[in-house]
């Protein structure tokens, strides 16, 4: 009761000098806004890298092949040049059969293609894939059935396609009745996968292209109708390419061993191949990087944090004590009217703590508007968690007890008679 | 029913001195006052200007503490009690009109008379209540909405005058309460001082005014920071019972 009294009064003085209060508060409210957006940019940034981890597979390394620069001059010299690399089924083989820690290795032969339905065309991306790949990350049909083993080993003609393939196609029927041709065979589709949203950085580690259309069927039936090698038609001549495998998903027994084995990966790649066309991407390096960051983070935070406390508390100590200067006759009258120095006390650090408080609260809003901003103009999920708000919230009420206390001890050690005569 | 002179001492002053400046160059104002009142007494302070009446007034108030001699409230002596114990004797036991009011300037008149009880802890719709009732009494009842400034100086008077009445002490004491009074309104202020003293308050007032001093029952005169004379009318106004016993003071519940 007495609390909620002195709260109101205080919100009553601060009220009194608007501009003043305002202009006191600033350095808080700057303060909390920043510390309350660098947090939640923060965690932003953290629930990205968690969500881009899990898609990807924590325990999962993938390796995709990557068209060596060096070879672009040598292309140029003959048209009979067939261009070979990638990954090997050899490298699959080595991976699989020497490293301890792999529970899977999962090939992927990659071709780009037009899709024929009846007369209409769209070029899509087809992915011979084993019946694990699509499980392994995730991928589950939001219509009929996904590949199986069944389909590989018999060399089914069956696909699984992504709901945006249909769309292209300008497809309204049952797409489980749909076939599609593919050079001049016709895929049955058996499964319709979900338009995945990827993260920017997933796309290229998954080597999904966001143009591309993926088209998934049975690994055995790929290389058996396709073959490995590719001949494309470039401004009138040929290029030819030879890649065994586009990429290679493996997953590791346990998250301990996936540095490990990501270092045996690296090694075999290396003996295996003069030049670098592969690429290695382990999903639990990118926690490890995000926690480097976060170490950093935490380094910086509690400066900001400080600094704002500090400066929003300095600009608070001097008007407190200007203030306390200004009402000396009203802390004089109370002393007289039966205050004791803790009551006068009390008041005073209310009033700091309700100024700094009411700082927090504009510095939130203004934090708040701050992580709109962000979302709004970039691309960064800046995300408000509970904590950044206790937070910033604590801290502007410490910076009020810290530097409120001060001059309202010297308000209350004010002697009563001398107070009362000031004028 | 116990005639004055049996009752107990309230304020017992002994030798009580103070003096402003500096100890190389003091400016003794209070020069050696002796004063016993006792309780449920009715004095009036009187002397020409300067003479260090409201000086010995804010010592008796527990505002001031005096250079040397003692002063016992009640029996205690004053320069022992802690200052939390003090702010609770000016809160509980001492109403204190002040020369210049003093009025929390921000503050409305109700908020002004509220305060005494607010630092007493009491809820706000019981104050709330108790303060518009003096108010009305003391003929304010159209302004306890109004900020001292927009009161004229007599309304202020009478601010401060219910402020010093809102807990109920058993001792007034009052700087000129009716100094900026004109004779009807300074009446009904004298008036309601003689219905507290008839109820048993102890009050203590500095008056200029000769026809207030005439009504008081005793008179003490002040010059130059001594009490030149001290009388008292054979026959007090009411005969009534004491509100406190002395030892009270020393253990008010907080
Ligand atoms: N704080 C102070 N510092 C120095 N001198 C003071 C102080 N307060 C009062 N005095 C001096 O003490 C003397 C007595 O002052 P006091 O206020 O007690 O007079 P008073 O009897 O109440 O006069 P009045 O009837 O005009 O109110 C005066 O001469 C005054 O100048
Ligand atoms: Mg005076």
């Amino acid at each position: 009761m007495f609390l909620g009294e002195l709260v109101f009064e205080a919100l009553r003085n601060l009220a009194r000098h608007k501009l003043r209060s305002f202009l006191t508060a600033l350095g808080i409210i700057f303060g909390v806004a920043s510390v309350m957006s660098m947090m939640s940019a923060g965690e932003g940034a953290r629930q990205a890298i968690l969500e881009q981890i899990n898609q990807l597979g924590i325990r999962n390394i993938i390796v995709n092949a990557k068209k060596p620069p060096a070879e672009q001059n040598a292309e140029d010299e003959g048209s009979g040049f067939q261009l070979a690399y990638g990954i090997t089924f050899k490298d699959a083989a080595q991976i699989a059969e020497t490293l301890p820690f792999i529970d899977s290795v999962l090939p992927v032969h990659d071709k780009d293609r037009w899709i024929w339905f009846k007369s209409r065309r769209v070029e899509a991306k087809v992915r011979a894939v084993t019946d694990d790949y699509l499980p392994t990350l995730k991928l589950f049909p939001i219509l009929g059935r996904t590949l199986t083993a069944e389909d590989s080993l018999e060399r089914r003609r069956v696909c699984v396609v992504r709901r945006r393939l249909l769309n292209e196609a300008r497809y309204l029927g049952d797409p489980l009745k749909l076939r599609l041709k593919v050079d001049t065979d016709y895929y049955q589709v058996v499964g319709v996968l979900p338009d995945f949203e990827f993260q920017s950085p997933n796309k290229a580690a998954l080597g999904i292209d966001d143009r591309a259309l993926e088209v998934y069927i049975p690994f055995d039936t790929g290389i058996d109708r396709m073959g490995i090698e590719t001949v494309t038609s470039r401004s009138g001549s040929f290029e030819a390419s030879r890649v065994e495998l586009h990429q290679l998903i493996c997953t590791v027994n346990t998250e301990e061993n996936v540095l490990h084995a990501a270092r045996g990966i690296k090694t075999i790649l290396e003996s295996f191949h003069d030049k670098k066309d592969y690429e290695v991407t382990v999903p639990l390096e990118l926690l490890e990087s995000r926690q480097k960051t976060q170490k950093v983070f935490n380094i910086v935070l509690p400066i900001v944090a400080g600094i704002s406390l500090l400066v929003g508390g300095i600009g608070i100590l001097n008007i407190m004590l200007a203030t306390i200067t200004e009402r000396t006759r009203e802390i004089g009258i109370r002393r007289a009217l039966g205050a004791t120095g803790a009551d006068i006390t009390s008041q005073f650090l209310i009033e700091t703590v309700t100024l700094s408080t009411v700082g927090g609260l504009l510095g939130l809003a203004l934090g708040g508007a701050g992580v709109v901003a962000l979302r709004h103009f970039t691309d960064w999920d800046a995300v408000v968690t509970p904590e950044s708000v206790a937070l910033s919230l604590g801290i502007s009420c410490l910076t009020g007890v810290a530097f409120g206390l001060y001059p309202a001890r010297r308000a209350a050690q004010m002697d009563p008679i001398e107070a009362l005569r000031h004028e | 029913m116990p005639s004055p002179d049996m009752r107990k001492p309230i304020l017992e002053l002994e030798g009580i001195t103070k003096s402003y400046g500096t100890a190389a160059n003091p400016l003794p104002v209070l020069k050696g006052i002796d004063l016993m009142v006792r309780d449920g007494e009715y004095c009036a302070i009187i002397g020409p200007s300067g003479s260090g009446k409201s000086t010995l007034l804010n010592i008796i108030g527990a505002l001031d503490r005096p250079t040397t001699g003692t002063y016992r409230l009640a029996g205690r002596d004053v320069s022992t009690m802690p200052d939390d114990e003090l702010s609770r004797v000016r809160n509980t036991r001492i109403g204190f009109v002040f020369q210049s009011f003093h009025l929390i300037t921000h503050l409305t008149v109700l908020e002004n008379v509220e305060m005494p009880l607010f630092y007493a802890r009491q809820p706000k719709a019981a104050r709330r209540k108790r303060c518009l009732d003096l108010i009305e009494r003391v003929g304010l009842g159209h302004r306890p909405g109004h900020l001292p400034s927009e009161l004229s100086g007599g309304e202020r008077q009478r601010a401060a005058v219910a402020r010093a009445l809102a807990g109920d002490p058993a001792m007034i004491l009052a700087d000129e309460p009716t100094g900026n009074l004109d004779s009807k309104t300074s009446d009904e202020i004298m008036r309601l001082f003689l219905d507290l003293h008839a109820g048993g308050t102890t009050i203590v007032l500095i008056t200029h005014d000769p026809e207030i001093a005439r009504v008081a029952p005793r008179r003490v005169l002040l010059r130059d920071g001594l009490v030149v004379s001290d009388e008292r009318e054979s026959t007090p106004a009411k005969p009534r019972e004491p509100r406190i016993v002395p030892s009270e003071v020393a253990d008010v519940p907080g």
